[in-house]
């Protein structure tokens, strides 16, 4: 469609183009990760433990002797592929059910209506927290956790936008044609509605690594020994008298990845005129 | 306006009714069951004595409808039993911890209008100016750092470096200064732009030309009407930010170790305390629904039209 117009908006800034170097920078780390690490994540040296940074290791070595490096890339990669699976599936399920029910409207519309009602009587966090109880903590209880909480956006976004488009002309000459309400939502409603949809992901995206890894902070996500930028500072906080740098990396990795989102996200937003509060 | 308050209240009865619902439920889904999350949590060992002895003893074997009816006239009068952990009342537990959390709201309040209303409106004056610039970039940096970054490193250089305030627990006045504004920060980033563009939009909107057109003082018009129409935004959104920070400041409670409803809650997950996770479940629902409901209405007394559509 148009997306080169749309990329050559959003790129007028340096700063856009300055936090998209940013982030494929750390992107290219994490990926690969396996490559660049120095050291084994998990081997530890009781006789080597808070070293200065070295060679050997870039930013010196934990409370175990750890290359805290290689275990920040190896954090990141956990960190952000938990985010991407959680709100790659939450926009996907999200924007098919707000399409369904702006397309079809009446009982199916009221019924997905009332239920986000009644999710939005609660802070999200606290949802998220009550699945953590029931289930137990846990990487994986925590992406069921967001699912729950995160694909009301996209449905009650991609909701308003295809009631703006079910009555236009080429809906009704789709539907005169004979054309089935799934071929209409993903072949007619789909593609006018995915580059907002891609806008509200990628700010969302920043938002799910600030909760995962927040909630791995409190302990109830990743559980150490695996690395994941949100556990290390958890394990890193009974030692911030004695080095500051265990929390400052990974601290500052999550930052510069959520500031980059953010800023291109709402490049992106700007540069497809959306209002969205 | 009595009509739209009335009609706003009844709206909420069904939310209720189900937030009750869901509430009571939580224990009826847990693997296992409570009797064994009693036990679990009370260190003894769940044998088939000792799971009928606690579901006697915490009425499990009664009618499923009875049970939730004892529970909703208990949780009604703010009484929700006994928790699994401290096998103490919960009804004062929950409520001093809440008066915490609120406190820290209320302070990181304080920091919001302190810093973001000012910013808003410098910003409004002369936009794309050199501290328009700075104020968002601030305010993306604000909204991009981790909670708990910003409240350690506020900790090294006041703490620590400076020895200034104290790192944890809620002493005296000082140990309110650090965690409200490490909860405030993410808050003060949206909402001075959120002021920002809502300043903008109105400077440009009719009825300000119209004030103007009149020979009305520039400082008047901005008064009397940008800012008025500003502020419905701007309602809404403090009035959410009050119920989201209440429920988040569960990472900012850690990191200063502040004895609120977030310690409280996560310390009740590691202990499996479901009776607590139920309490808190209400009373964070009703306290959110609660706020939603008065930043509806306060918008409905500002701007009319709202409530005539509604």
């Amino acid at each position: 469609m148009k997306t080169r117009f749309i990329l050559k908006r959003m790129y007028r800034k340096k700063s856009v183009i300055f936090f998209t170097i940013i982030l494929a920078i750390i992107l290219f780390a994490v990926i690969a990760a396996p490559l660049i690490a120095p050291n084994d994540i998990y081997k530890t040296d009781l006789l080597n433990r808070f070293a200065p940074p070295s060679a050997q290791f870039p930013f010196g070595t934990d409370e175990l002797g750890r290359c805290i490096f290689s275990r920040i890339l190896f954090g990141g990669r956990a960190s952000l592929t938990y985010a991407l699976i959680a709100t790659t599936v939450a926009a996907i399920i999200g924007t098919t059910i707000g399409m369904i029910s702006g397309y079809k409207g009446g009982r199916v519309d009221g019924l997905i209506m009332r239920i986000c009602d009644i999710m939005y009587s609660f802070p999200h966090l606290v949802i998220t927290l009550v699945i953590v109880a029931i289930l137990g903590s846990g990487i994986y209880n925590i992406l069921i956790a967001m699912l729950v909480t995160q694909w009301l956006y996209y449905a009650r976004m991609s909701r308003g936008m295809t009631m703006d488009i079910r009555n236009q002309d080429f809906v009704a000459a789709a539907r005169s044609n004979g054309s089935s309400t799934a071929k209409i939502i993903f072949k007619h409603i789909l593609p006018n509605i995915v580059p907002q949809m891609i806008a509200l992901t990628t700010i969302d995206f920043g938002h799910t690594i600030l909760t995962i890894s927040g909630l791995s902070f409190l302990g109830l996500g990743v559980q150490p020994p695996s690395p994941e930028w949100g556990a290390l500072i958890n394990s890193a906080r009974a030692f911030i008298y004695t080095d500051i740098q265990m929390i400052l990396w990974p601290g500052l990795m999550i930052l510069l990845v959520v500031l980059s989102v953010n800023v291109i996200g709402d490049n992106l937003r700007d540069a497809l005129d959306m209002k969205m509060n | 306006m009595g009509k739209y308050i009335i009609k706003r209240l009844l709206q909420l009865i069904p939310i209720l009714l189900v937030v009750s619902i869901l509430a009571f439920g939580l224990v009826r889904v847990l693997p296992g069951g409570a009797a064994v999350a009693y036990l679990t949590a009370r260190n003894i060992a769940p044998t088939k004595e000792s799971i009928a002895a606690a579901e006697e003893y915490l009425g499990l074997n009664q009618p499923l409808l009875t049970q939730y009816f004892i529970w909703l006239k208990g949780a009604a009068a703010f009484d929700f039993g006994v928790s699994y952990a401290s096998n103490k009342a919960i009804a004062p537990e929950i409520l001093g911890a809440l008066r915490n959390t609120m406190g820290l709201a209320a302070a990181a309040m304080v920091w919001l209008v302190l810093i973001s209303v000012p910013l808003g409106i410098f910003s409004a004056k002369k936009p794309n100016s050199a501290f328009d610039h700075f104020s968002r970039g601030f305010a993306f940096l604000g909204a991009s750092a981790p909670s708990f970054l910003v409240g350690f490193l506020l900790v090294l250089l006041f703490s620590v470096k400076l020895n200034l305030l104290p790192s944890f627990g809620k002493r005296n006045f000082a140990s309110y200064i650090m965690p409200s504004l490490t909860l405030a920060l993410g808050y003060i980033a949206s909402y001075s732009r959120i002021l920002r563009n809502s300043l903008l939009e109105n400077m440009r909107s009719t009825n300000v030309l119209y004030a103007r057109a009149r020979g009305l003082k520039e400082k008047r018009v901005f008064s009397a009407h940008t800012l008025r129409n500003s502020m419905i935004p701007v309602v809404t959104n403090f009035c959410l930010s009050v119920g989201g920070m209440l429920a988040g400041s569960v990472i900012v409670e850690d990191v200063f170790s502040w004895p609120g409803m977030g310690r409280l809650i996560i310390s009740s997950i590691e202990a499996r305390d479901y009776p607590m996770i139920q309490a808190y479940v209400v009373i964070m629902a009703l306290l959110y629904i609660t706020i939603n409901l008065v930043a509806d209405i306060l918008c409905a007394a500002i701007n009319p039209k709202i409530r005539y559509e509604a």
